[in-house]
Order: C-alpha cells, then structure tokens, then sequence
C-alpha cells in the first residue's frame, strides 16, 4: 500500500467532493420543491391531478436512476434535436427523479397528521391554507424530518452516476487518479471512507430527528 | 317568532353508495338546546359536519342564520359564528393551550 499517492491526489479529491455536495444541493434545493406540489398534486380531490401525480411517481419509482440520467443525456438531445450539456442533464434528471421519492415522504407526512385536524382547522374559521400552515404542515414536517434527512444522504449516494457521463464528482475523480497513479485500492478505500463519514453524519443528524420526533 | 338560527331542509349525504342522511329536516331557534341521538353510524356527527359545511351534501341547504351553507362563498366567516366541539377532542398538539384557544380568532 503507498499512501502517498492520496496526499498527492487530496486537492483532486477535495474538489471531487466539492462537486458531489454541490450537485446534492442543486438536487435538493430543486427537486424537494417539486416533490411538495406533486404531493399536493397527489392529495388533491381533482382525480385527473391526483391521477396524473401518482402516474408520475410510480413510472419514476420504478425506474432506476441510471436510466432517467439515460433518458435526458442521450434521448433528449434526439427529440428535441439540440444537445444538452452535462450539468444541465444531471441537474434535469436528479430534479425529476427524486422528486417523485420527496413526494412521497411530503405526502406521507401530511397523511400521518390525519383528517380530523384539518376539519378542526376549517370549523374554527381557518381558511384551508391557513389550516395547511398553521396546523398540517408543523406536525407533518416534524414527522417527515427523519425521513427527509435519509433521503438527503440518498442524494448524495445518488450523485455518483455523473460518473457515467464523466462528471468530475468524488468518484470520477478518484477513479482518473487510479487510472493514473494505477493505484485503485488505496483511491477507492479512501473514497470510500469519505462517502462513509458525510452518509454517517447524515444519519447522526437523522436519529437526532428521529429521537425529538418520537421523545 | 323570530326565524330559526339553524334550518336543515331535506339535506341528503351519502359516501359513495352508503346514504348518511336521507332527506333530514330540523329548526334550532336562538336559546333552544337541540339533541340529535340515534345509534353509532346513524348520521349524528355527519348532520353537525353539514352545519358548518365541512360535508359537502348532495341534496337540500342548511341556512345559519338566513345564510345557505351550501352557497356560502366565504365559508370561514360563517363557521367563525358556529362553535363546534368534536367527539373526541381535536387539540393542537404543537400549541400551547393559549395558542389552541386563540390561533383561529387571531387570523
């Protein structure tokens, strides 16, 4: 094992990893958004809404995230006859895909809060949005809290296809620095070893939730 | 006399194919104390719930106080008049008692 070959190669995996938490936050700040009106959408009494958010879901769910990233990387460019840049296709397709997983956890946790609170909301003179806000969404947010923060440190796990386009996240940095030093055990431990660190505390932060949620 | 405070006409609700209230008629004037009893599943709770338009009913109207519930553009005025408390309590379990009492006369 030569070690060395990390500290030379620590500027490349620092600015890999820069990417990856970038890339987990566009995909966050982006697609939790579109996961809350979805999940609107999916609670709605319009059934052609409800209809046309549940569809959406389950085709993203039960497809696999490498296949969606396919879908906008090279079938896109050939429907809409222009290419596409790498970013922009990653950005499109965490967006899109995870949105339908936050829809889930948002719909769920306004689901667990339950019907009689909303009519108490409505019969005390609320309007349905201020019942949403006042009384729905607290409780529903900090029952989906636990549930968020792992899907969060999903994201992050998920950022790791870029590599098949060749994006320099974490992992394609390590692995052209494997290619190179020809020294992959001791890249893809170490990168492995962060990936474990950044999920881990994610998930120290997710039982911290989880323990304020269910005290 | 003075008008009813409450009058339900003929207000019909059904859940699907279950018919919950079937054509139900009742006068509640200001000062009289109304007791609706029947079995468990007979209507009750669904009859209180038309009052304040929180069932959306297929047939007949409830007026409050000469207003129809069921044409009501501004349903949260009206039910600010109508106090309701529910079978089993509804408190809000993230508020403070103060907050509980207050939240709906405050917005």
């Amino acid at each position: 094992m030569d070690w060395d070959v990390i500290v030379a190669n620590l500027p490349l995996l620092w600015r890999g990893l820069g990417t990856s938490l970038r890339l987990t936050a566009i995909a966050i700040a982006l697609s939790f958004p579109l996961g809350c009106l979805i999940a609107i959408g999916r609670l709605s009494h319009r059934a052609w809404l409800s209809g046309f958010c549940a569809g959406f879901v389950n085709v993203l769910r039960s497809n696999p995230l490498i296949l969606i990233l396919f879908w906008f990387y090279f079938l896109m460019p050939i429907i809409i006859g222009r290419g596409i840049n790498d970013l922009g296709s990653l950005i499109v397709t965490f967006m899109v895909f995870f949105s339908a997983y936050f829809a889930e956890i948002v719909r769920s946790g306004i689901q667990s809060v339950g019907t009689r609170q909303m009519q108490a909301g409505l019969s005390s003179g609320l309007t349905h949005a201020q019942t949403m806000r006042h009384i729905i969404m607290p409780q529903a947010i900090r029952a989906m809290l636990p549930a968020l923060t792992t899907q969060c440190i999903i994201v992050f796990q998920g950022t790791t296809v870029a590599y098949i386009i060749g994006y320099d996240e974490l992992l394609h940095s390590a692995s052209m620095a494997a290619e190179r030093t020809v020294r992959p055990v001791e890249l893809y431990l170490t990168v492995a070893v962060i990936y474990f660190l950044v999920c881990y505390a994610g998930s120290l932060v997710a039982r911290q939730f989880e323990k304020r949620t269910y005290s | 006399m003075t008008p009813p405070i409450i009058r339900i006409r003929d207000v019909r609700l059904a859940f699907d194919h279950f018919v919950a209230l079937d054509g139900v008629s009742l006068d509640v004037h200001v000062g009289q104390c109304a007791v609706i009893c029947g079995p468990s599943g007979s209507g009750k709770s669904s009859l209180l719930r038309c009052i304040n338009g929180l069932e959306r009913f297929q047939g007949g109207d409830v007026l409050f106080d000469g207003v129809s519930v069921r044409e009501c553009k501004d349903l949260p005025k009206l039910r600010l008049n109508i106090g309701m408390v529910f079978q089993h309590f509804e408190l809000y379990p993230h508020m403070t008692v103060l907050e509980n009492i207050m939240l709906a006369p405050m917005k």
